[in-house]
């Protein structure tokens, strides 16, 4: 088995100004490693051949050596081994930087495989001010890259003052304050998370302009409806426009502009186009002395205008439209693929059945994070109310009464009767003009001279059709039902109408 | 269905003409039938998730004071009503006028 040595700048061992600080913490981690090996189940460490890396650290030298084994990247169980050593040994700075009136603080420590983050080591006294703050390379962390460690997390219990100094700049108290006052705008804080409209993810209004809106509540039909009625109503623009345009055309510009400007027109486009035509109309205009034509050409020409500015007034709603629904998608999309993420990371660690210490914690930070997307996600679709649970309730329980269900009910049966009475009128109309054929044969037939059931038959069914009403439509019916191999549903369903 | 053969030789004939010309118009009649019973299904159903969305807005809007629910939401829901009818009434002329055409 090859040992390699590799060479480790000495990262805690004094500075410039203070050339002794530290030494002491040293010499604690490592007479602390050297009790800790003794310590070790030393019959798990045989038979799974694993050698213990060591930490040399003299003290008044600038370099720490590690011995590095090959073989411990395949052997998973090592990591556990090298834990319980990293553990006590932080645990020990931790206990011996209290006595001495200071706080050791680790975080940051890479969490999963190939991370390249940069851990830190900050030493800050009792108040919590930063007196040391230290970068960790990673090669000179003695783990093999990939290697998850989280025992660095746990060796200080997190408090309260730990999220916080997640954001602390390290260069001192002046940004500390800044960044204080700075997180009372984070618009979602949820166990100790902070989230929000700074994250440029989910920057909302802030990241898609100030129209930014939350996601439309209304269901596929009205916005299907609403679609509809845009379309139509454009169509209709549109249509007004060509007929008008069309007409002028055929009216005016043939005789008016003549060949020679229309041919000068058809070379121009877009804007240059409108504004030459405006100015052969302008000049027209100006020498146009009949008084009646020069009305009439304004008028048409005032039609056309105002056509064109209600067009281009409603693309640019049905543009803004399109324009704000394609935000509103880009934002839900980021979201989405964040809480996709979270979701697959909270998979893996069930996955590997929380084998590492700290996977359990990491779990359920994840599961808070996703309680927390969803939660941003539910504010910018508005279904999150500064009303308290109770308050919530009880505005339901008030829109639930029996007296609100049964206007409810007045205003839906309301709405029946009007659409059946509608129906029915649709229903007749068209029904009088397809049985007209019909109603012409029956006709033809009885000048002819019926007799028996068939003239009793035509009778009733002309009289009706003559009366109108109720007896039209029981007339038409039974005769088209009688016929028919699918019964008219009309019939029933009007009949309860009456 | 109509027994023809109750009728004369003649009147059977006539008879069969009708029958042949409403067989020619009963498909419409019959698309017609569907239409309308879709744009009055359909329109019933928007207006209960229409009042659904009523109730969601108004219980969670911060303008509308507790006491001031039941008036803003009977407000609301007949509001609702007149759009959606005045929105099925020009749907049913509409239809009638493709049959006009």
């Amino acid at each position: 088995m090859s040992i390699e040595k590799i060479p480790i700048k000495k990262e805690h061992s004094g500075s410039k100004n203070d050339p002794l600080k530290n030494k002491e913490i040293l010499s604690v981690l490592k007479n602390r490693k050297k009790e800790s090996l003794k310590n070790l189940d030393s019959k798990y460490l045989v038979e799974n051949k694993i050698e213990i890396p060591s930490i040399e650290a003299e003290s008044g030298h600038d370099s720490i050596e590690v011995e590095k084994v090959e073989s411990a990247v395949e052997n998973v169980e090592k990591k556990k081994t090298l834990a319980k050593v990293f553990k006590m040994m932080t645990t020990a700075a931790t206990e011996v930087a209290k006595k001495a009136g200071k706080v050791v603080k680790m975080d940051g420590w890479p969490h999963k495989k190939n991370e390249k983050k940069k851990s830190s080591a900050k030493i800050v006294d009792m108040k919590g001010e930063v007196v040391k703050e230290e970068e960790m390379k990673e090669a000179e962390s003695t783990v093999p890259p990939g290697w998850y460690i989280p025992i660095l997390n746990e060796t200080v219990a997190p408090d309260e003052t730990e999220s916080e100094s997640k954001t602390e700049s390290p260069e001192g108290l002046d940004d500390f304050d800044k960044e204080e006052s700075f997180e009372d705008d984070y618009r979602f804080v949820y166990k100790g998370f902070k989230y929000g409209d700074e994250d440029e993810r989910f920057a909302g209004e802030r990241k898609y302009g100030k129209d930014f809106v939350a996601k439309s509540k209304k269901n596929a039909f009205s916005k299907w409806a609403e679609k509809k009625k845009d379309n139509k109503q454009r169509r209709k623009i549109i249509k007004e426009y060509k007929n008008n345009v069309k007409k002028l055309n055929d009216d005016y510009f043939k005789d008016l502009l003549g060949e020679k400007r229309i041919q000068e027109l058809r070379r121009l486009s877009g804007d240059n186009k409108k504004m030459r035509e405006w100015e052969m109309v302008s000049e027209i205009l100006s020498d146009e002395r009949d008084p009646i034509k020069r009305k009439k050409i304004e008028r048409k020409m005032e039609i056309r205008n105002r056509i064109d500015r209600e067009l281009s007034r409603k693309s640019e709603y049905i543009r803004e439209g399109v324009d704000l629904r394609r935000k509103r998608r880009m934002y839900s999309r980021e979201i989405e693929k964040e809480m996709r993420a979270t979701k697959s990371e909270m998979e893996d660690l069930k996955k590997s059945k929380f084998r590492l210490p700290g996977d359990k914690e990491d779990y359920k930070d994840l599961k808070t994070k996703l309680e927390m997307l969803k939660k941003i996600e539910r504010e910018k679709e508005n279904k999150v109310s500064k009303f308290s649970k109770e308050q919530l309730a009880r505005r339901k329980a008030r829109l639930e009464t029996p007296e609100m269900r049964a206007v409810f009910e007045r205003y839906r049966k309301e709405l029946k009767n009007d659409l059946l009475t509608a129906g029915k009128k649709t229903f007749t109309g068209v029904l009088t003009i397809l049985s007209k054929p019909v109603l012409g044969l029956i006709e033809g037939a009885r000048a002819g001279g019926f007799s028996g059931a068939l003239e009793g038959f035509s009778e009733g069914f002309v009289d009706g059709f003559i009366k109108g009403g109720g007896d039209l439509l029981k007339a038409t019916f039974s005769l088209f039902n009688a016929l028919a191999v699918i019964p008219i549903k009309a019939g029933v369903r009007y009949a309860i109408a009456y | 269905m109509i027994n023809l053969e109750k009728f004369d030789p003649k009147e059977k004939e006539i008879l069969e003409e009708i029958i042949a010309v409403m067989k020619k118009v009963e498909p419409e009649l019959h698309d017609l039938d569907n239409k309308l019973e879709f744009l009055e299904e359909s329109s019933l159903s928007e207006f209960e998730m229409k009042a659904k969305e009523i109730k969601e807005t108004l219980i969670y809007d911060e303008t509308i004071p507790e006491e001031e629910l039941e008036t803003a939401y009977i407000k609301e829901l007949e509001n609702a009503k007149e759009e959606i009818f005045a929105n099925a009434k020009q749907r049913f002329l509409e239809i009638e006028k493709e049959y006009q055409e």
